[in-house]
């Protein structure tokens, strides 16, 4: 995998996540903490099915972002009717159950992980080259943001901003907050999932490390950072969160330094986005 | 305009909150072409029965039917599509929207959007919609285009009510119409309960302001810790000395 091919793929895996879950959190107000579940479940379809049942990563993709859609349904369903301080903790515990069963099931390898997820065909074409992961995850994430874009005047899109300012009078008005809740939280699952197939398959090896709880708390915090009902703020924190440590290389920094100098410039985002919040609050208080 | 009659029936209606009783067994009726007027002190019971009757909360026991239908267990979204719409006392609108998109917003829930302009100007006599369209066009530009978090409390309570009438309801159910409103935009409100009446609508208002209940009920119930007083024509409940006091 060459310097170029490494950071195309992770800025369009990074922008799929965070586009994934800016449905929810951004659009719907859903504080979620389970994205790197989401993503576990196209990755391990992805470990689980390659090796034994096939080798071509398009069936492995269509096999898994059903599979998320479905969990996320599941999960838009438990949190359908909680407040959001239940969300955050529901969707935690969601989490905190996925990361446990990664670790300590059998048929996920426990922190041994599977190795060897290795394509070789997309959709019947044989195929070695690794690229091929990476232009999927780029085409996709490009599609997921142009949908985003398109679709923000949509009623569907209506409907999910009305339900961030206030559900119970989307439901007066006789639309199903529940519903919505699990349409979205689908939606979020299946996109997350196949981030998570297209990782296992360029990587081609998977562990529990890689979908801790750590990655949801990152990706709701990227997603929080690019503000209320923007789709496309997400992407571009997301893209700035991969490439901006990249920078870092450029000017003399060890691989090691990159890793830590990347928390602490999230650390400083989010002391930054937090006091200009509280500012803004407090210019809206009434003395 | 059959499809806007709406009779509702609430049957032995009781709700308690553990050991306390809000409503106890009440059975009422409210007709189409009517305003009804619930009345009664702090506590009396008047805003849980608008809630139930949304279906924003469950009786303890008891039915609520519509145009015959046991509508008991129906979610509120599943009451507002078969014409239920509910007012808050609070203003409840979408502080991210304008008036223009909260407009939008409540024709397409009310699946009028892809008809509407037809609607409003083949339909008989002035419909809610209508009406509600007229007050609309009357606000400032400002007004309909100004995200309405930014807005005051009393124009978002009147925009509110507004946007509740664009639906056409067929059962229309309003908490405390009079409060926070000023007396153009109560009018305004008045206007557009009037017109509701007039097309058919059945209209319930929880109030405290006597002389409003007075301008408009054509019937008051009076409640009283969650059972029923009286009810009757306002100028017979009116001057009873429980709810003057």
């Amino acid at each position: 995998m060459t310097y170029l091919d490494y950071l195309a793929f992770s800025v369009g895996f990074y922008v799929l996540l965070a586009v994934s879950l800016s449905f929810p959190a951004n659009l719907a107000g859903m504080m979620v903490v389970c994205q790197a579940a989401f993503c576990a479940i196209g990755a391990y379809t992805a470990g689980l099915l390659v090796p034994s049942l096939t080798h071509d990563g398009g069936w492995v993709l269509a096999a898994s972002i059903p599979l998320g859609g479905i969990v996320g349904a599941g999960a838009g369903l438990l949190i359908s009717r909680m407040r959001s301080e239940e969300v955050v903790l529901a969707t935690l515990g969601v989490q905190m159950i996925a990361s446990s069963l990664l670790l300590n099931s059998s048929i996920t390898q426990g922190p041994m992980g599977i190795p060897k997820v290795v394509a070789s065909s997309w959709l019947g074409f044989e195929t070695q080259s690794d690229l091929i992961p990476t232009l999927v995850c780029v085409a996709m994430a490009g599609g997921a943001m142009a949908l985003s874009v398109v679709g923000r005047r949509s009623r569907w899109t209506l409907s999910l901003h009305a339900m961030h300012d206030d559900p119970v009078l989307v439901e007066t008005m006789g639309h199903s907050a529940t519903s919505l809740k699990i349409q979205v939280m689908a939606l979020s699952g299946a996109v997350a999932a196949a981030a998570g197939t297209l990782y296992a398959l360029k990587i081609t090896y998977i562990g529990p490390s890689a979908f801790t709880v750590t990655e949801s708390i990152m990706l709701l915090t990227l997603v929080l950072l690019a503000g209320k009902y923007s789709t496309t703020g997400s992407a571009i924190t997301a893209t700035l969160f991969v490439l901006l440590p990249e920078a870092l290389r450029f000017v003399g920094f060890e691989s090691y330094v990159i890793a830590h100098v990347r928390q602490i410039v999230f650390g400083a985002c989010l002391g930054v986005y937090v006091a200009a919040r509280s500012r803004n609050a407090r210019s809206h208080m009434v003395l | 305009m059959g499809h806007h009659l709406g009779k509702l029936e609430v049957l032995s209606l009781t709700k308690r909150f553990g050991r306390t009783t809000a409503l106890g067994g009440i059975s009422l009726s409210f007709t189409p072409s009517t305003i009804t007027a619930v009345i009664g002190p702090n506590g009396a019971g008047k805003t849980v029965l608008l809630d139930i009757l949304s279906g924003l909360r469950r009786p303890t026991s008891g039915h609520v039917t519509l145009s015959g239908e046991d509508v008991t267990g129906y979610p509120p979204s599943r009451r507002a599509r078969l014409g239920i719409t509910r007012s808050f006392q609070a203003a409840r609108v979408f502080h991210s929207f304008t008036f223009g998109q909260h407009a939008l917003f409540s024709r397409w829930l009310a699946r009028l959007h892809d008809d509407q302009e037809s609607e409003l100007a083949s339909g008989p006599g002035q419909s809610t919609a209508l009406m509600a369209q007229r007050l609309m066009d009357g606000l400032s530009a400002d007004l309909v285009s100004t995200p309405m978090g930014e807005l005051s409390y009393g124009t978002q309570r009147m925009l509110g009510l507004i946007a509740c009438a664009l639906s056409s309801p067929k059962v229309w159910l309003v908490d405390e119409p009079s409060a926070a409103l000023d007396d153009v935009n109560l009018s305004r409100v008045k206007v557009l309960l009037l017109t509701a009446r007039e097309r058919g609508s059945t209209v319930i208002v929880a109030e405290h302001d006597l002389r409003l209940v007075h301008e408009l009920a054509d019937v008051v119930v009076q409640l009283d810790a969650g059972e029923v007083i009286s009810v009757g024509a306002p100028r017979d409940q009116v001057g009873k000395p429980s709810i003057n006091d």
